[in-house]
């Protein structure tokens, strides 16, 4: 056996270069796979067949879809392949689907070789090597073998023709071997001319290795491209190293997203910073959402370079903001765009991105469709990026069409669950009735009355509860939820699957569930009447809902009534209900508003959100309605049990896991911003403070304005704007009073309640499991590495998936107003800017900006009437939809009394 | 599908194990083992008049830089002087001094990097040394590490797959007795047939070892004869 040193330079938490020994071994059994090798002589459940392909990365990258689509069913790919694209997965869609092609596996053969431990393919292009040891392997098969290897580079073709192994580029391949349609896949080629000269305001990129060097000396500066979601025009950079955020005036061919190098201009050209007093209203739609920087070691170094020094102190001092201009990309981004065509423009749904020149063979097939493409080139002649196609994704204007480029846009799966993930569901399908041994390993409380209390038309059911009155003033509840990690086992297909998806997401009008529709609508739905399994939380309270006692444990139970809010509502307050379900329900409504006031006293924060509903029209499908969402005692009933049910479970499993616990945390909000808003409100003469949590409900609680109950819910919204995301968190990378949940004023919380929708949830699950003793706890939970991971992926889809419903609302609200041009309505202004206010439609929670004239941080003029901050005003609305945020014109409408 | 670890072995392939005796000419035995990355190196003086109290001095060490990332806590520093224990119990027991008990024997030993299952390392290192001192004992201890991560059985595990696993088991092991003699389990949860897999793993691979170096040692002491 041989052993091979590597070592490997990496990045320590300081970001200091570290050199580590890193030993392999090697070993020559590593088998072949193709189907009937003497040589290797494997069985498994991976057989090749001819024709057998390898494929460079970039063809891996650049033409995945080409190769969906192909005849190229059997595949070989390295391990060192694998490992490349699956570092970037998170960053780069391309190298997402590129795992996604060999995780789903059901199409095509992919047999991935273990190259870095294969005596094989060492000292060499392993790819070159492998395909020499495969057709070493000729003798050994009773057919002749047919291997192919493509690959863009001209090196590899040459060493390949010397070596007689079968080379091809992946024009030729197609051209050769497929199908003629797939040309359109392959975008540009050689017709497009290289020696054109640079259009105006275009330059030569620096090469990367240079403009790293000029980097490390501080003469150019790396950040990544963020472009403004309503003029492309305007676009910046942010130097985390130093927090210095630099505007660019010469784009130079970047790309939202992009990272990049920057020069700065002479300072002449910058420009001073205006105070701007505004109450920043558009949530962060930053797409890494990394706010947390780190200034480290080489900063300083590089700091204290006297010109370095002197810019800062003049940016600092005089209120700057530097210009700079692009002069290389050191990374595209790797994302895909989905958008319409006009004629050959392809143009992006996203509007932080420029048009592109599509080139396709029949245009007018494109002409009405939404596709979906994949970016080439941006040569200096051009003054469009190219791009090739991807995917036709349906006739533009559809809803269903629409939804799915929202999804796409923001990287929610919305493939079909896989063969391999449906076959881990029961055998018996929707007739699966749980075993009698199953019952008897669980408490058996199928004679409690439990219910549920949902949304009208819930059928992903995740918790319900009970209640009952004991002896001496004490009362057991009961918080049952869904069981769903038993039917999804660790590490299993349904698992992955739901562990890559991380979250069920909600459009206004539909839903792309985590899991099969047999488990979120069926066997793991608490539905009333039969027999469902699920995991309790059952305590022990005093009347003043203090807890005497909790225990959790895997239960039957059967739910006698699967409510809606207004239901529960109203046979809470029927006098002439005096069934025993109303009752239990009325004791936890007592209990519930028990447990509301003590969080209260503990400092949690009541917030608004802006969320809508809407009412569609039965016919058209049309939105017919938008209206804030109602809320009943019940919704808070529910709530409150909850918000218990995870702080108990939280508690327990950070006890037995204190390492590998999955929290979710919420950090101390953004005070600057606070800053602001109580400066505002002191000289309206209200108190605000938020020195703490409690302090700042309290200061909430009293800003109130007589017959205008719409008030407080502003000055909520505006606060929750101030507020940092909640995050799921690894307990191994947070000690224990940074676990404070702000907003809920809670130590510990986590996620327990809804795992059907929430992979959160499942895991925290399995943990609780295996802190009773119940199940032992999967092995690949216990790496505190991979769940760190996991928590980070959590994050981001999570994110993802708020994006995309507040997306699908923009777009309802405007399909809603498209159809009712010059509506009138009442508006209260919100906020000042420098020649604008932003103001509100209570109605609607619709949100938009008026011209004006400031006089100072609360007195404005609009069209000659003087107006104060807060103040209401009529106002005419008309949307139009623009890179799916609802764009909203309104127009002020002069009060004639 | 043979199912290969982070760095290519097979689930249960120790690391290629070297040894050198006799690196110090200026102590009575000593040995440089290398495990893999892990690296120990050990002395004997004696055995020689005694001038304390005690037979057998064990001073045990580990080099401020052996540990490729992970740093020193205060956990560590209480296992460590427990271990320094253990080790002194254990080669008590096998030594054999003069009946008068009137000669002693110390042991330096120090862990110079340490990539994982160093304790096991340092028990085959004593072991070694106490050897080309010329030291007779009682048995022949050799030691192995193994683990579960992953749900697979594993032996020798590097520092990386000590973080991952779920159990990590250290044993000494007497061979001609066939008794275990240093026991050490790390672990979240066990159940009691993955402890008693561990367990006869553990076992089998330190008969494994102990061969080997039985063999290994009957060459280097047939070339001294030879020379
Ligand atoms: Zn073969």
């Amino acid at each position: 056996m041989k052993v091979q040193l590597n070592s490997q330079p990496r990045l320590n938490k300081r970001l200091q270069v570290m050199i580590q020994a890193k030993e392999v071994y090697l070993s020559s059994d590593i088998p072949c796979q193709i189907r009937g090798c003497a040589f290797c002589n494997q069985e498994s459940d991976i057989q090749l067949e001819n024709p057998i392909f390898m494929l460079d990365n970039e063809i891996l990258e650049q033409y995945i879809d080409l190769i969906e689509q192909s005849n190229i069913n059997n595949i070989v790919v390295l391990q060192s392949q694998v490992a490349y694209f699956r570092k970037r997965q998170q960053q780069s869609q391309y190298a997402q689907q590129m795992i996604n092609l060999i995780e789903s596996n059901f199409s095509k053969k992919i047999y991935v070789y273990q190259d870095e431990f294969s005596i094989h393919t060492q000292n060499g292009n392993p790819l070159i090597l492998l395909a020499q040891w495969y057709n070493s392997h000729r003798q050994f098969l009773k057919t002749e073998l047919d291997l192919c290897l493509l690959t863009q580079n001209y090196q590899m073709h040459q060493q390949c023709k010397n070596l007689n192994i079968k080379c091809f580029t992946i024009q030729d391949y197609v051209k050769l071997y497929e199908n003629n349609d797939l040309l359109d896949f392959l975008g540009m080629d050689e017709e497009f001319e290289q020696n054109q000269e640079a259009i105006n305001n275009q330059f030569p990129y620096i090469p990367v290795e240079e403009c790293v060097q000029q980097i490390k000396q501080g003469l150019l500066f790396e950040g990544r491209i963020s472009i403004d979601r309503n003029n492309i025009k305007l676009a910046r950079i942010f130097v985390k190293q130093f927090q210095l955020e630099i505007k660019i005036n010469q784009q130079n061919r970047v790309l939202h997203g992009d990272r990049v190098a920057v020069e700065l201009l002479s300072e002449d050209q910058w420009e001073q910073q205006q105070k701007q007093k505004e109450i920043k209203f558009d949530e962060d739609d930053d797409d890494d959402g990394n706010n947390n920087t780190h200034t480290n070691d080489t900063s300083h170094e590089i700091m204290s370079t006297s010109h370095l020094q002197n810019l800062f102190r003049k940016v600092q001092s005089q209120n700057l903001v530097p210009y700079g201009k692009v002069v290389s990309v050191l990374q595209r981004t790797e994302r895909h765009f989905c958008g319409h065509v006009e004629n050959n423009i392809f143009v992006p749904a996203d509007g932080r991105y420029p048009n592109f020149i599509l080139k396709h063979s029949k245009y007018d097939t494109l002409q009405d469709k939404k596709i979906q493409v994949q970016f080439v080139d941006w040569p200096v002649w051009s003054d469009k990026p190219l791009c090739k196609l991807k995917k036709v994704l349906g006739k533009a204007g559809d809803m269903y069409i629409e939804g799915n480029v929202i999804l796409l846009e923001h990287q929610v799966e919305i493939r079909e669950f896989s063969h391999q993930v449906l076959a881990c569901l029961p055998i018996e399908g929707d007739k699966y009735r749980i075993s009698e041994q199953e019952i008897k390993r669980r408490m058996d409380l199928r004679d409690i009355l439990v219910c549920s209390i949902d949304p009208v038309g819930c059928k992903d059911i995740d918790d319900t509860l009970h209640c009952r009155r004991l002896e001496n003033n004490l009362y057991e509840v009961g918080v049952h939820i869904a069981d769903v990690s038993h039917f999804v086992k660790p590490d299993s297909a349904i698992d992955k699957e739901a562990a890559h998806r991380c979250t069920t997401v909600y459009l206004v009008d539909r839903r792309t569930d985590m899991l099969p529709k047999l488990l979120t609508e069926n066997l793991c739905s608490l539905v009333s009447n039969v027999d469902r399994l699920a995991f309790s939380v059952i305590w022990i309270m005093d009347d003043q809902a203090n807890i005497k006692d909790v225990k959790f444990g895997k239960s039957v139970i059967r739910s006698v009534a699967s409510l809606h809010y207004q239901q529960a509502q109203e046979m809470i307050d029927n006098p002439n209900d005096n069934s025993q379900l109303t009752q239990g329900i009325r004791l936890l409504n007592m209990l519930a508003k028990k447990l509301k006031q003590l969080r209260t006293d503990q400092g949690a924060l009541s917030l608004a959100s802006n969320q809508v509903k809407f009412s569609f029209d039965d016919e058209t499908h049309n939105p017919s309605d938008v209206r804030m969402y109602q809320l009943y005692d019940t919704n808070s009933l529910v709530e409150e049990f909850m918000l218990l049910a995870n702080c108990s479970v939280a508690n327990q499993i950070l006890q037995r896991f204190p390492s590998i616990s999955v929290l979710r945390r919420h950090q101390e909000p953004k005070m600057k911003q606070l800053k602001e808003l109580q400066i505002l409100m002191n000289d309206l003469g209200y108190q605000f403070s938020f020195d703490t949590s409690k302090l700042l409900s309290e200061s909430l609680d009293q800003i109130q304005r007589p017959n205008d109950s719409f008030f407080n819910k502003l000055i909520r919204m505006i606060t929750t704007r101030c507020m940092n995301e909640a995050l799921y968190v690894c307990t191994a990378d947070v000690d224990y009073p940074e676990l404070y949940h702000y907003g809920l004023a809670a130590e510990l919380y986590t996620h327990f309640t809804s795992p059907i929708r929430r992979y959160a949830d499942v895991l925290v699950h399995r943990l609780l499991a295996a802190s009773i003793d119940l199940e032992s706890l999967p092995p690949s939970m216990s790496n505190k590495i991979r769940m760190t991971r996991i928590c980070d992926k959590l994050n981001m889809r999570h994110r993802m998936a708020r994006f995309a419903s507040r997306a699908s609302s923009d777009y309802h609200t405007y399909l809603f107003f498209k159809n009712r041009p010059q509506q009138i309505d009442q508006a209260i202004i919100t906020g000042i800017l420098t020649d604008k206010v932003t103001v509100m439609i209570p109605r609607y929670v619709l949100e938009g900006t008026i011209d004006a004239q400031i006089i100072d941080r609360m007195n404005i003029i609009i069209q000659g009437t003087r107006y104060r901050i807060f103040d209401y005003i009529q106002v005419e609305i008309s949307v139009e939809l623009h890179s799916f945020h609802k764009k909203i014109h309104m127009k002020y409408i002069k009060n004639n009394n | 599908m043979s199912l290969k670890r982070q760095d290519g072995r097979n689930l249960q392939q120790m690391r290629n194990i070297e040894f050198k005796l006799a690196i110090d000419l200026s102590v009575d035995g000593s040995c440089l083992y290398k495990q893999g990355l892990t690296e120990v190196i050990c002395l004997v003086q004696g055995p020689r008049a005694k001038t304390q109290s005690e037979l057998l001095l064990i001073e045990y060490s580990v080099s401020p830089f052996s540990n490729i990332e992970s740093k020193r806590s205060s956990k560590f520093d209480k296992d460590y002087s427990m271990f320094a224990e253990n080790l002194k119990e254990s080669f008590e027991n096998l030594i054999i001094l003069d009946e008068n008990g009137k000669s002693e024997i110390s042991i330096s030993v120090c862990v110079i990097q340490n990539d994982g299952s160093s304790k096991s390392a340092v028990f085959n290192a004593i072991t070694l040394a106490l050897l080309d001192a010329g030291v007779s004992m009682k048995d022949f201890l050799v030691s192995v590490t193994v683990g579960l991560d992953q749900g697979n059985l594993i032996v020798d595990l590097t520092q990386e797959e000590s973080k991952t696993a779920q159990g990590e088991l250290t044993i000494s092991y007497q061979s001609r007795k066939q008794k275990i003699d240093f026991y050490e389990l790390k672990t979240l949860k066990l159940q009691q047939q993955e402890m008693d897999q561990l367990s006869k793993l553990a076992v089998s691979k330190a008969d494994e070892i102990y061969q080997w170096m039985k063999e290994e040692i009957y060459q280097i002491k047939q070339k001294q004869i030879d020379q």
